[in-house]
């Protein structure tokens, strides 16, 4: 990378984190530290909340999936605007007017200490180890396109965080959080720019959309109805609702940013800024990965985007098998960007009679160049052993570090970074949170002032960032990573959201049936994960609707032995 | 519609602040899925 675009890198970082301190005279008491005395205005919490679900593996895993499948992966974020409805009127007051600093106190409230006590231990573990993959994920990419030590680049992205979320607390974490989602989409709205720019001068943007259409990269919606397959219509709408519920509803590194918010109406907006701005921005970060894709239908790409891998094939025993693929991946290409010309040509007006067969041409060519792509993958699992070797995350920081101009690379790098740190400031502040005041301050130290919680607030706040950047020093070669951090998710949170659902939809439920209810539940969704081949957002359902049942039938068990003489 | 003690200080009331802004997010959606649903089908062809 050039000095300019380090210069850049630095500025940023040196911005963001005095930025961050800035915040550390309000946040002299630990209400001010955890909940900004709930101060802030809707649409900096609502920024808040987008760009701490933003993270940077959102970012660069969904160019790669936009790139490798086209707009599919929308259809995800189909469940969000209704969730964000339901939990305006439901999660956002009954947080709010309990004045709890954490949803699992609330459950103590409702329930008992120990729902509250293993809800707790769930978030603390699940989003503590969530934390290195948000972290890793962006330092593994970067490191290896960049050429950069692995330790370099995750302590590049979790020191600074870490500094400015243990001293400015959860405002340091939400004014951040407003400038770093302005980078983002700043940096994604040039990039777009620049590959609409960067393509051929007979292929303007409507002729490379039509091109994206040809090659199947602009169905965003399939109605198929097929619960083994993760991206469909039904599976947004349903497993995402439910999976959107559990995380904006039950995970406390979502719940902490609105109870920053200046009152409940305040902290209801916040969230429908989500529901309003959350699918077109996705769908335009997933454009940007088709736009690289058309771009690559006239440049060629390279076989494998992880130039680690690629030198390790290459200084193996295969390296020759390696060669051959390559020399008919250069000439396939060279057909394939023949065939985007010819119909580009002839989709021109005036020339309907068409270049002949180019559609069919750039179909097959596509296929093929598909299929030697994958055959250099299986070649780089059989190397490496790495039976999960997928190159997509590095799409797009190889077309940012490949293709665009001095200064423009180090605000794109800025961007993933900003994404790795918003992300990751709300997890260390939401886990730090937790730790004080559902485990430290309940069950350790009751009594003591507010300047020592707050001293103790700080150690956990920097603890939980060292934490975040060991995990993520182990956590690299995880396949497609944006993937693998919905996946872990989805195995507890359908039964968090059961919990909540119990304790906020119900009068009846008991202590009794919320807990054995979420065990059960967890348990229900490790049974179908391990034995179905179901996609894993609708675990999502399985596990809500799975406490929900044992839960109220344990409650009415309960109550009637209560009331028998 | 819920017990004291699963809203231990509802002290306020429920009234919604501008209703339209939830109305207006269903709007949008819709719109937002036929668009995309739209765009697939003009270009995809």
């Amino acid at each position: 990378m050039h000095p300019i675009d380090w210069l850049i890198v630095a500025g940023y970082l040196l911005w963001i984190v005095v930025d961050g301190l800035r915040r550390t005279k309000s946040s002299r008491e630990v209400d001010g530290y955890f909940l900004a005395n709930r101060s802030l205005p809707w649409w900096a919490v609502g920024l808040s909340v987008m760009a701490t679900q933003l993270s940077a593996v959102t970012l660069v895993g969904t160019t790669g999936q936009g790139y490798a499948d086209g707009l599919r992966f929308v259809q995800f974020y189909f469940g969000l605007p209704v969730a964000m409805i339901i939990l305006s009127f439901t999660a956002v007051p009954f947080f709010y007017r309990a004045r709890v600093y954490t949803a699992y106190e609330y459950l103590e409230r409702r329930f008992d200490a120990r729902t509250r006590a293993l809800t707790s231990i769930l978030f603390l573990l699940s989003r503590g180890l969530a934390t290195g993959v948000t972290i890793s994920a962006p330092a593994l990419v970067l490191s290896i396109v960049l050429g950069l030590n692995l330790t370099f680049t995750v302590l590049l992205i979790a020191i600074p965080t870490a500094i400015y979320t243990m001293f400015g607390g959860v405002q340091a974490v939400a004014w951040t959080d407003v400038k770093q989602m302005g980078l983002i989409v700043t940096a994604v709205v040039i990039a777009v720019g620049m590959l609409i720019a960067g393509l051929p001068h007979e292929v303007g943007f409507a002729q490379a959309l039509h091109l994206a259409g040809v090659t199947n990269r602009l169905q965003a919606i399939d109605f198929t109805f097929d619960p083994n397959q993760t991206y469909t219509f039904w599976s947004g709408m349903i497993g995402g609702l439910f999976l959107m519920l559990a995380y904006f509803g039950c995970d406390q590194s979502q719940v902490q940013r609105y109870l920053t918010a200046k009152s409940v109406a305040e902290g209801r907006h916040s969230l429908m800024m989500s529901a309003y701005v959350k699918i077109p921005l996705q769908a335009l970060i997933l454009l940007m990965g088709v736009l690289v894709f058309v771009f690559y239908l006239f440049n060629e790409p390279p076989m494998l985007f992880n130039p680690a891998q690629l030198s390790r094939v290459q200084a193996s025993p295969r390296a020759g098998e390696y060669a051959a693929l390559q020399r008919e991946f250069k000439a396939t290409f060279a057909a394939r960007q023949q065939a985007a010309y010819d119909e580009v040509a002839a989709d021109q007006p005036g020339n309907r009679v068409g270049i002949g067969g180019a559609r069919e041409r750039l179909l097959s060519t596509d296929s093929r160049l598909k299929a030697i792509r994958g055959q250099a993958a299986s070649l780089v699992r059989a190397v490496s052993g790495d039976a999960k070797y997928n190159d997509v995350n590095y799409v797009f920081p190889t077309f940012v570090t490949t293709h665009l101009p001095v200064g423009l690379v180090g605000l794109l790098i800025a961007a993933i970074i900003a994404a790795a740190m918003s992300a990751s400031s709300a997890e260390m502040n939401s886990l730090a949170t937790t730790t004080v005041i559902d485990v430290y301050r309940r069950h350790l130290v009751r009594d003591a002032s507010d300047a020592h919680y707050l001293l103790v607030s700080k150690f956990a706040t920097g603890f939980w960032g060292l934490f975040g950047a060991g995990v993520a020093l182990y956590a690299v070669s995880l396949g497609s990573l944006i993937e693998v951090v919905n996946r872990f998710g989805s195995f507890f949170y359908g039964s968090l959201l059961g919990v909540f659902v119990l304790a906020i939809g119900t009068r009846r439920a008991t202590g009794r049936g919320a807990f054995w209810g979420l065990i059960a539940g967890m348990g229900v969704v490790g049974l179908v994960a391990f034995s179905t081949s179901i996609s894993f957002l609708w675990y999502n359902v399985v596990g809500a609707v799975a406490v929900v049942v044992v839960g109220m039938a344990l409650s009415y068990t309960e109550r009637r032995g209560t009331h028998l003489p | 519609m819920v017990s004291d003690a699963t809203d231990p200080h509802g002290v306020d009331d429920d009234r919604v602040d501008h209703p339209w802004v939830f109305i207006g997010a269903v709007l949008v959606e819709i719109a937002v899925l036929v668009s995309l649903w739209a765009f697939g089908k003009y270009f995809g062809s």
